[in-house]
């Protein structure tokens, strides 16, 4: 027995619409044309391109935000997944850090009472606390173009082109786009991030380079460098973009030479502090300030 | 039991009709939400409206899923992921393609259309990393690309239960359409 349909001019069997060929609108190809242009003009840095780029953002920065409260929970298993497979992992690790720690902790105990008194001899001035405004990550790139994320503070919080973003553990990355309630930071594992940093106890200057993958390289390190596995990875300051002395990681040994893993999980931002630093770098350079964003008044918390 | 004229007939309630696009939009923007997966494992998430995609063109539903729509779901993630703008949307037009032209197999059934999904996520990521390794004039690393597929390929069978469970309540009111004949 068949199953057939009515139809106003009558049944028609189910082999009549398995000989229909597929229709193809002329749609089809001009869309393809023109996904191919913007490839182009994507790729040429059109400034048409970033400017239709912002547009949309901001116009789905308030869904994007609200679409959080009710995915929460599905946000929060995902994020349990990983972490129960690399939770005994973690443990012996933290039990390892933690013998270390105490070491390091009477060290640093010691250190800052001659850093104490360093400071009293030189009467050197203390660096004035720097301010933040606390974002929330609200997109993530997916794809094998970038590395990056976008948060829901833009001008209108006075974040600036070249910002230093940190999450709780360390340095994440830097601003590269604003708009008036959105920024995208492009974080340190971007192929196009360089971060100028200093190396080890002995403060090796190198510079960090992302290549879009999870742990960064080292590049210009002196071949007489005395870098090992587990060093720290500061900011060195130089460039000015960054201030000095922002953690950012320890170096590991991999199969490809040094490279560091960023204390930071930036796979799993949630929120981010946009460090209001103004770099005296970013005076000498051409970037774009909106006027905007010179009146603004920020909410800011100090730190 | 084919259903596809009832909905090119408008004999659907008004809701129904956009389930696929809404279906659609919605993994689209899901797809750019931060999970808290790690970087290369995130390759899966832009493939799901893909899922959807060929799910609602493999059931002759492409009239509520149109070329243009689907372009524009795919510049609005590479906005949201900020990639080169054109590159989902190329993407996404080549599975609808795909998908329009493998319609006369997928009615042998269910494995039949998730083999086919499976050949055309195969297909979809090579182009993806043929254009990543063209845009970045680099030959970009296959393996994201390859578990983006895999695992979409897996993800279908769920993603289909929702989606089917999203058109149950239509394929009642067709149902009542039928009738049994000779």
């Amino acid at each position: 027995m068949r199953l057939r349909r009515v139809k106003a001019q009558g049944f028609v069997s189910r082999g009549t619409e398995r000989s229909r060929a597929p229709r193809f609108r002329v749609a089809m190809p001009v869309l393809i044309l023109a996904s191919l242009c913007l490839l182009v003009l994507s790729r040429l840095d059109h400034v048409s391109t970033h400017s239709m780029r912002w547009r949309i953002t901001e116009a789905m920065t308030p869904l994007l935000s609200a679409l959080f409260a009710p995915l929460e929970p599905v946000r929060w298993a995902a994020r349990q997944v990983p972490g129960i497979f690399a939770a005994s992992r973690e443990l012996e690790q933290v039990r390892s850090e933690n013998q270390k720690l105490k070491g390091w902790e009477w060290r640093a105990k010691e250190l800052e009472r001659k850093l104490q008194d360093v400071t009293e001899l030189a009467r050197a001035v203390r660096e004035t606390g720097f301010q933040f405004v606390t974002a929330r990550v609200i997109a993530n790139s997916s794809g094998a173009f970038v590395r990056s994320a976008m948060i829901n503070a833009g001008r209108d919080q006075a974040v600036q082109i070249g910002h230093p973003v940190l999450s709780g553990d360390g340095i994440v990355g830097r601003i590269v786009d604003t708009g008036d309630a959105a920024a995208r930071v492009l974080l340190l594992t971007d192929l196009n991030s360089r971060i100028p940093v200093l190396v080890g106890r002995s403060a090796v200057r190198a510079v960090l380079a992302g290549d879009n993958g999870a742990f960064p390289r080292l590049t210009y390190l002196p071949a007489e460098a005395e870098a090992v596995a587990g060093d720290d990875v500061f900011t060195s300051g130089i460039g000015g973009l960054f201030p000095r002395g922002l953690k950012i990681g320890v170096v590991i040994e991999t199969p490809r030479g040094l490279r560091v893993r960023p204390d930071s999980n930036l796979d799993a931002l949630e929120y981010v502090s946009v460090l209001l630093y103004q770099s005296p770098a970013l005076d000498l350079t051409e970037v774009p300030r909106s006027n905007k964003a010179a009146e603004a008044v920020p909410v800011l918390k100090s730190k | 039991m084919t259903d596809a004229k009832i909905a090119s007939d408008g004999t659907m309630p008004g809701l129904s009709k956009i389930i696929a696009p809404v279906s659609i939009a919605a993994l689209t923007v899901l797809s750019a939400l931060p999970w808290g997966v790690a970087a290369e494992s995130r390759f899966v998430l832009p493939l799901l409206p893909v899922v959807a995609i060929h799910y609602w063109v493999l059931r002759d539903e492409a009239d509520m899923v149109p070329e243009w729509f689907v372009f524009l779901c795919g510049l609005l993630l590479d906005v949201l992921t900020n990639g080169p703008l054109g590159f989902w949307s190329l993407i996404y037009l080549f599975a609808f393609a795909l998908a329009r032209l493998s319609t006369g197999w997928a009615r042998e059934g269910v494995m039949a259309r998730w083999l086919l999904l499976l050949a055309a996520l195969a297909l979809l990521s090579f182009c993806a990393w043929i254009i990543s390794s063209l845009y970045a004039v680099d030959v970009a690393d296959w393996r994201p690309f390859a578990w983006g597929a895999v695992a979409a390929g897996l993800a279908h069978p769920l993603l289909a239960l929702v989606l089917i469970g999203s058109r149950s309540g239509r394929r009642r009111r067709n149902n009542d359409l039928f009738e049994r004949g000779v």
